[in-house]
């Protein structure tokens, strides 16, 4: 009696989604997005609102909340159980090991995309309010930011497992030192050193990306289609290293 | 003659610079075996390279007739039941055996009835929907042991099945290992603790420092250990008078009196003195009161084998050599 | 006596001062954080900013002294800055994802590791008082974000400095000292006093590093991008980074980047500060309850 691979990763990640459920981990991603919504109506109040602001905001969106968001989720993939010591009981059944990440990460993407997207739609309405003729007009650039959004938390839930795959000890601090140092600094890099930076494709799909010249190094011109592939296969590859790397590792427990 | 269920041929297994188990080379066949040795003998090394956690550094070794390390479909044959604590505290005891056993491919509804099946069976009926995180040490080892049973495995290894459980828990699933063992399953269990493998098999694999001592029937294990002779200690009134009228026999090669009404004697050959010692009594009108072999157990056999081990064992062979 | 009989010696030798347990705890936690290859690696690199920081100090210190630059600076009517306030552009802007970074590994898992592993009955059976576990848990964590921040900072502002020409220049550098004999301090507490406080409020150190990290950077974005929005400066109080940013402007004597009363963000760190220790203490007094 062998389960399929399928049937077992289903198994897993409805057991990560039940988890998730009952921790603290889904608050604190509802009470941080709701902040953000928050913070737009407040600006709101004083004045401040529609679609420039909306992108601004989408922009920090995508730097920042969906990363972290999604690191919150999925940076514990194997190095929580492994911590825990439960990756006993998973790696003693006839299982295949990579529905171990996978499972975790359709959990932590499952969850992360409801959150973000609900969040970016209801940023949408918000501070379209202070700009209500466009709301229908601009709809298309929700539709964009949506798209953005929901690729932000497929690439970064793709990261944050790799690196809970391969750092069992402080997963979440790697991932943001990664972050940190590629993601964001790289970003902010003048001329086409930004390529390598995740968030700028995705800004690039979003609609918001605004190439500068900096320290007389042009910005690269990117083409949305050609994001798309970029960040997916980024995604990819990030899946690709989690997977090999569970496959071949031991995951002692007696540490 | 069965066919082993566990063949290992020269396995090691080193972390590092570590020694984990060394050049094991052991076959264990069906009913209870139990797995013995101090701490750092290698018993929970040896147990998780059967269960496929562990690959070897060198060697063969087959479970259930095939090799385990990447086999996935060799692990719905087995239960395992790991010596940490670490279970999933948020999960009740109903969903983590359920999950389990969906794991190792049953469908749901198989899945619900027979994890409710296991908790029954082990004492968790009532605690089955009440969280894992608040179940007590002995309430938690059950859940263990549930979900190792749970998909009706050939193998079954438990890795110090009875840490922390109170005296009471120590006897259940102690009866419950020999039922086990009974209703044809194989069952490794390892243990520190002698009498706790005592009570549940006589079948052994004593381990010490990574390597195989012995493997096999206790009784028989103490058989072969030619320079330790048997002790006989006999509990008697006249024990003067009775050890006078054995020690004439040539099986007898010494005997002492440790205590008031005691005495103990030595033989190389206790299946000649046995029925001596009852024919001296009744010849001499001697009563005794009780006849026990002190050292015709585990905890003698695992010393004699040990204290040869130890640096002082090997200093004194090689003082005698 | 019958466990005299077994050999057992009563200890007849010295006993050390029951403040050396500071020592103790304080040097076990600083080997136990260095054996970290991550802590290692974000010190070893967190002291590449300040070198290129005082290079650039040295250049612009000797560039400035050049009559020619200070002509063209003139016509230009463009001021020039002291290069010493590159002091703090280099402790905040450079070094604070350094600190954070240290404050997440050492500060953040403190007492939740001691907490899962029931590590307080081995602590508390000993003569060890609460506030020696305390101070041994804040202070390596306060010391390693010193060595990353206060350490560079001050020989950044020794450098200044002892690039004077005249013992008047000599004497204006030494605000930049003061400053981050002030500053340096203020920057470690705050990065690692409210870290280990939430570390005592639970068991699991991946979500405590999380819930650190989301609320250092969410203040920050939230605090700054609302003040910035809405025009309404006063919300940019709610950030952390923000008020250790405005509390070092005053002490180095830069331009504060908002327009708000001085002693506001002292007052809100110090809040945090007072209030972080609260909740150690009061957890700390329950430990045998929540461990």
């Amino acid at each position: 009696m062998t389960p399929s691979s399928l049937g077992a990763l289903r198994q897993i990640a409805w057991m990560s989604l039940r988890r998730i459920r009952r921790g603290r981990m889904l608050w604190l991603s509802v009470v941080v997005l709701a902040l953000v919504v928050g913070g737009a109506g407040v600006s709101l109040i004083t004045g401040r609102g529609g679609l420039d602001f909306f992108e601004r905001l989408l922009d920090l969106m995508l730097r920042y909340i969906a990363p972290l968001v999604m690191m919150l989720h999925a940076s514990s993939a194997v190095s929580e159980e492994v911590q825990a010591k439960t990756i006993t009981y998973l790696f003693s059944r006839p299982v295949p090991r990579w529905t171990l990440p996978m499972g975790k990460f359709a959990g932590a993407v499952l969850l992360g995309l409801v959150l973000l997207v609900c969040a970016t739609a209801l940023l949408y309405f918000v501070t379209m309010l202070g700009e209500p003729d466009a709301l229908m007009p601009e709809i298309g650039r929700l539709g964009r930011a949506l798209a953005a959004v929901a690729l932000a938390a497929l690439a970064f839930g793709a990261l944050a497992t790799a690196f809970g795959t391969m750092v069992t000890g402080y997963s979440f601090v790697a991932a943001l030192f990664y972050l940190l140092i590629v993601e964001v600094g790289l970003a902010l890099a003048p001329g086409w050193l930004k390529v390598m930076a995740m968030t700028v494709h995705l800004r690039v799909v979003a609609g918001i990306y605004v190439p500068s010249t900096t320290l007389y190094m042009p910005d690269p011109r990117l083409v949305p289609s050609i994001s798309l592939v970029v960040v997916l296969a980024e995604t990819l590859l990030w899946l690709f290293i989690a997977l090999t790397w569970v496959n071949s590792s031991e995951y002692r427990t007696d540490k | 003659m069965s066919e082993p269920r566990v063949v290992a041929d020269r396995v090691s297994k080193w972390y590092g610079k570590v020694v984990g188990i060394n050049d094991f080379t052991v076959s264990i066949g069906p009913g209870v075996t139990g797995l013995l040795g101090p701490n750092g003998a290698g018993k929970s090394t040896f147990i998780k390279l059967l269960v496929g956690a562990l690959r070897p550094s060198k060697g063969e070794l087959q479970v259930l007739g095939e090799r385990v390390w990447g086999n996935r479909h060799l692990l719905g044959r087995i239960g395992y039941c790991p010596e940490h604590d670490g279970i999933y505290e948020d999960l009740t005891g109903a969903e983590f055996v359920t999950f389990m056993a969906r794991l190792a491919g049953m469908s749901a509804e198989d899945a619900a009835r027979r994890a409710d099946e296991a908790l029954e069976r082990l004492g968790l009926a009532k605690a089955k929907d009440r969280l894992l995180g608040q179940y007590s040490k002995g309430m938690r080892q059950r859940a263990k042991l549930a979900q190792a049973l749970v998909h009706d495995p050939e193998l079954l290894l438990f890795d110090e099945p009875l840490t922390g459980c109170d005296p009471l828990a120590r006897v259940q699933i102690t009866q419950f290992i020999k039922d086990v063992g009974q209703a044809g399953k194989t069952v490794i269990v390892s243990s520190h603790i002698l009498h706790e493998i005592e009570s549940m098999t006589s079948e052994i694999v004593l381990l010490y420092k990574g390597q195989v001592l012995a493997e096999g029937n206790i009784y028989r294990i103490r058989e072969m250990i030619d320079e330790h002779p048997h002790q006989i200690r006999i509990e008697c009134d006249r024990r003067r008078e009775l050890g006078q009228k054995l020690v004439l026999s040539q099986d007898v090669r010494a005997i002492e009196f440790p205590d008031e009404g005691a005495l103990v004697l030595e033989t190389h050959n206790p299946d000649a003195c046995y029925p001596l010692i009852p024919r001296a009594a009744l010849e001499s009108g001697i009563k005794i009161r009780s006849l026990t072999s002190p050292d015709n157990n585990l905890q003698a056999v695992f010393e004699y084998l040990t204290r040869e081990r130890s640096p002082e064992g090997v200093a004194r062979q090689g003082r005698a050599a | 006596m019958g466990i005299r009989d077994l050999g057992y010696k009563r200890y007849e030798g010295a006993l050390l001062p029951h403040r050396s347990r500071y020592r103790v705890l304080i040097r076990r936690a600083l080997s136990l954080a260095w054996a970290s290859g991550l802590t290692k690696t974000t010190i070893i690199l967190g002291m590449f900013p300040p070198v290129i920081c005082g290079v650039y100090i040295f250049l612009k210190h000797q560039a400035m002294q050049q009559e020619v630059v200070q002509y063209l600076a003139h016509r230009a009517q463009v001021q020039l800055d002291d290069p010493g306030s590159l002091v703090f552009t280099c402790i905040y802007w450079c070094q604070i994802w350094f600190a954070f970074v240290l404050s997440l590994l050492v500060a953040a898992p403190a007492i939740s590791e001691d907490v899962r592993t029931g590590a307080f009955q081995f602590y508390f059976a000993r003569p060890v008082a609460r506030s020696h576990y305390l101070v041994g848990k804040v202070a390596p964590a306060a010391i390693l974000v010193a060595i990353v921040t206060l350490a560079p900072a001050l020989l950044l502002a020794l450098l200044r400095v002892g690039l004077a020409q005249s013992g008047e220049e000599a004497w204006r550098s030494t605000s930049w000292l003061v400053g981050t004999l002030a500053y340096g301090p203020i920057y470690a507490l705050v990065l690692t006093l409210p870290a280990v406080a939430l570390s005592s409020l639970g068991r699991r150190s991946g979500s405590l590093q999380g819930l650190w990290a989301v609320g250092f950077f969410l203040s920050w974005l939230l605090g700054e991008g609302v003040a910035a929005g809405a025009d309404l400066p006063y919300v940019a109080l709610l950030s952390i980074p923000t008020d250790l940013r405005l509390v070092g402007q005053l002490l180095y004597g830069i331009e504060p980047a908002y327009d708000l009363p001085w002693y506001l963000p002292s007052l809100v760190l110090a809040g945090l500060v007072v209030g972080s220790a609260y909740v150690l203490v009061r957890r700390l007094g329950r430990v045998e309850v929540f461990s």
